[in-house]
């Protein structure tokens, strides 16, 4: 299971389109989304109330408190949302410490509305919470105490009774629709496997629900189920996250492969590179260069696992070390080729991806002065270290190897000695 | 959750969906640990029916195959584990249907990409009816010298090599399968081992939690440290955090979150598991350590101070728990004490053996712990007795005590514990003449 969080578009898409097929409830969500590619003409044309009413515009990237940063466009025409968006696209923004590019935003029509409610819906270990207020907006923070919650266990229904402690205050002229609303929110969310939606606000037009602002999120790994009710979803990367070319590279490979291939640039100048097998021990060993004190030196964050196969393993090790040989200074730099000991990974088959590299850019590892460090453990590995320690002596290039008789991160500390002793 | 053991020396498993390594791992573990019956005893592999040859040792062995989950319980009542090597698509189904079986106790789940709704059916239901669920996206788990869960601790000589054929006593639950393994290494090699090992699996909701585990190596007897690996995102950490606060848990705890690096990510980062995303401040790796270390766990600095840390912690726990039972200044040991009472009231001489106390003053002067022992007041006394009965000539007690005789004596105590332990390696299936490996193991 992965949470992924999804564009406010697919959140409204998908209310709209399954709220009508599991509870029967029209929506008149109009949305649009704009992006570098979009085609303004050719949009126009399949959505023709963006020529005729006053829009709302947004960026739609998956962060909040876009009203209070100045970056919503209320009630303007057409030709003002273009040029509201020509100024934004692509603009670098800050939202919490996190810098990045505007690149998708969401055009509705402009809702005039009095009332501002407030749901969510929660996944949690051992059920949902659905939490509903009737005072939402941008200042639902502030009035958190007046947001009630509910727990509806796994194994539970969302009965009468639960909802209506709720909606108890509600006036009794609108209680039945909201009632309805949220039951049929609640169907949708486990129907369509979302780990959290939220609505701030939804309001009522001519007495029936409807969502001003929606954040979703997906459990990705229900994909095999739900293909066909998402449809065509997005997973967008999280705000501020821009891939270089080579991290899409391996972004790519990651997605076509049963195993997993993860890769992160953390400082293109650093000097300690990582290529380590397995989720925990590649976060482990990125932890411990930090922790010594290093992490202004860290290149990157590497991960593979889940037996990838010698070809991919070649492709994902040119990348590292292109990365980590890059623009060479005349200082030694590190490369940690590390690993806990695997359980049934034949670690043998994992080196040769990584040695056929390394082979391939000697001349690179030389002029960067490449330091290589190799720990791991596992089946077979006594053939993978031997294979490693020969490579070293073959292209005479400075390679020390470690089994599961040292510590896991002792090479940390070594790469560090490496890169900080003189010359 | 919580209660104790879930494993033992005859624990057996159905095994879902055949796959030979694993199984082969398996029964290669349990005939080094001198298991008597194979730890797996029937495969299911829907659709069809039949044996699967696999080695026990030297003997090849026929298991049985059922075409479902219950025609496989009903034939094997005793078997009450479950290992589902389903697919991520099936894993969910499966392993409810095995959940739904009353001689099913524990079900492990390999499969990666469980959807979190199903899993959450899953937790609800092993809850309401009191069975325990592993993983999903886990390796397994351990009970040294009892049972192992298909690829957990790998091949046959990791498991020689952290000694996992036999108890230890460190209870050790993590996320990551990998790390569990590297963990039972580290802890072979700072105390005397594992006892029980578990590795939770990554996912946001894992089907039993590290505090779950926990609670439960705090009510085994023969577990007394328990060594905890989590990570950053969620917040089953602080369900650990409660539990010594409420003074819960009466075990010494060495714990360490890893994912302090999330910080040096300029947005929000997914690791390689689908829980170790960083989140919160409250969810971070930081908060985290800071929070055990506040309940009372030992928290080391980092990842590298961890073994460090396992080993200090396993150190005192051994001073405290052995060595005072040896004898010192203070404590002295009881026996030589009520002899050497009754010689002096029964004895016509003991100058020996105020010869022996003279030398035990002098000895006690460099150390607290020199003290006359039994065989030391039991020689001196049978001296006394020599000299003092008036029936020896001092040319016969010199060859007495030449010969050695007072040797038998402590030959003879010993000889009786040798027995003793023969005995004991043969009750426990352990015979002393171990045969070489080589010869005996299948291995792959």
């Amino acid at each position: 299971m992965a949470r992924k969080k999804i564009r406010e578009y697919d959140s409204k898409r998908l209310l709209k389109q399954h709220l009508n097929k599991l509870a029967g409830i029209q929506i008149d969500i109009r949305s649009a989304q704009i992006t570098e590619s979009t085609d303004f003409n050719g949009l126009v044309e399949s959505e023709p109330w963006l020529a005729t009413e006053k829009l709302v515009v947004k960026p739609d990237m998956l962060f909040g408190k876009r009203g209070k940063s100045g970056l919503v466009g209320l009630n303007l025409n057409l030709a003002q949302v273009a040029s509201f968006i020509k100024d934004r696209l692509g603009e670098e923004v800050e939202i919490g410490g996190c810098r990045g590019p505007v690149t998708a935003f969401i055009v509705e029509p402009f809702v005039p509305h009095s009332h501002e409610f407030y749901l969510s819906v929660v996944s949690n270990r051992l059920g949902c919470s659905i939490s509903f207020s009737d005072c939402g907006g941008i200042e639902i923070e502030d009035n958190w105490d007046k947001v009630k919650s509910v727990f509806i266990p796994s194994e539970g229904s969302f009965t009468p009774d639960i909802c209506a402690s709720l909606i108890a205050t509600l006036p009794l002229e609108v209680k039945g629709k909201i009632e309805e609303f949220i039951k049929a929110v609640f169907i949708l969310f486990l129907d369509l496997d979302f780990t959290f939606l939220e609505m701030n606000p939804f309001t009522l037009v001519d007495g029936n629900p409807y969502p001003l602002d929606m954040r979703g999120e997906l459990d990705d790994t229900a994909a095999f189920k739900n293909f066909k009710k998402w449809g065509d979803i997005e997973f967008p990367l999280p705000f501020g996250r821009v891939m270089s070319a080579t991290e899409t590279f391996i972004h790519d490979l990651d997605e076509k492969t049963s195993a997993s291939l993860k890769f992160t640039v953390l400082n293109p100048r650093g000097r300690i590179w990582t290529m380590v097998a397995g989720g925990g021990a590649s976060v482990i060993y990125a932890d411990t260069v930090g922790d010594l004190g290093y992490a202004a030196e860290l290149g990157n964050y590497a991960e593979y696992s889940g037996a990838p196969k010698e070809d991919e393993v070649l492709q994902y090790a040119r990348v590292i070390i292109d990365c980590a040989t890059a623009n060479p200074d005349g200082r030694k730099r590190a490369l940690l080729i590390g690993g806990g000991i695997a359980n049934f990974t034949d670690v043998a088959a994992t080196f040769n991806g990584i040695i056929r590299a390394l082979r391939e850019k000697e001349a690179q590892l030389k002029a960067a002065r490449i330091h290589i460090y190799v720990r791991r453990g596992g089946p077979n590995y006594q053939t993978g270290l031997t294979k490693m320690r020969q490579l070293g002596e073959e292209i005479s290039i400075p390679l020390e190897v470690y089994g599961p008789e040292t510590t896991m991160t002792g090479i940390c500390k070594q790469a560090i000695q490496c890169i900080t002793a003189a010359a | 959750m919580a209660t104790g053991q879930i494993f033992s020396r005859t624990t057996q498993a159905l095994f879902y969906n055949y796959k030979q390594l694993p199984i082969q791992r398996m029964l290669d573990f349990d005939f080094l640990c001198g298991r008597e019956t194979p730890s797996v005893a029937g495969i299911i592999n829907p659709g069809s029916e039949g044996f699967q040859k696999l080695f026990f040792g030297q003997e090849e062995i026929a298991i049985p195959v059922h075409s479902s989950i219950e025609a496989a319980s009903s034939a094997h009542p005793t078997a009450d584990v479950f290992i589902n090597f389903a697919s991520f698509r099936s894993a969910a189904a499966s392993s409810m249907a095995a959940l739904k079986q009353p001689t099913i106790r524990v079900v492990a789940i390999i499969a990666e990409g469980v959807p979190e709704s199903d899993t959450k059916q899953l937790i609800a239901y092993a809850r309401a009816n009191n069975k325990v669920v592993l993983g999903p996206a886990t390796v397994g788990g351990i009970q040294a010298g009892a049972f192992k869960i298909g690829d957990t601790a790998g091949t046959l000589d990791n498991i020689i090599n952290c000694k996992l054929y036999r108890p230890g006593s460190v209870g050790f639950v993590s996320k990551s399968g990998g790390m569990s393994n590297e963990l039972y290494n580290t802890i072979a090699r700072v105390t005397n081992g594992i006892y029980e090992g578990i590795a939770i699996g990554g996912d946001v909701f894992p089907g039993s939690t590290l505090s779950d585990h926990v609670l439960r190596f705090n009510n085994i007897p023969q577990v007394k440290l328990i060594v905890v690996l989590g990570e950053l995102g969620g917040r089953d950490e602080y369900s650990l955090v409660e539990a010594l606060k409420e003074g819960k848990i009466h075990k010494p705890v060495v714990a360490w979150v890893s994912g302090t690096c999330a910080r040096l990510f300029k947005s929000e980062v997914q690791f390689g598991h689908a829980g170790a995303k960083s989140g919160g401040e409250l969810e971070s790796a930081q908060a985290k350590n800071q929070a055990l270390k506040e309940a009372g766990a030992v928290v080391p600095t980092s990842y590298e101070a961890f073994e460090t840390a396992i080993k200090e912690t396993f150190d005192k726990l051994v001073v405290v728990s052995v060595f005072d039972r040896i004898k010192s200044r203070d404590n002295r040991d009881k026996r030589v004490q009520l002899l050497q009472q009754y010689a002096h009231n029964n004895f016509p001489s003991v100058k020996y053996m105020e010869y022996a106390v003279q030398v035990e003053n002098y000895t006690l002067s460099k150390a607290n712990n020199l003290v006359l022992n039994v065989d030391g007041a039991i020689g001196s006394l049978f001296l006394d007795l020599l000299s003092g009965s008036g029936m020896f000539t001092k040319p016969e007690i010199d060859e007495i005590v030449d010969i050695g005789y007072l040797n038998g004596l402590f030959v003879l105590a010993r000889s009786i514990g040798l027995i003793g332990h023969t005995f004991d390696q043969k009750r426990l299936k352990q015979p002393l003449y171990r045969h070489p490996w080589e010869d005996v193991l299948y291995t792959k």
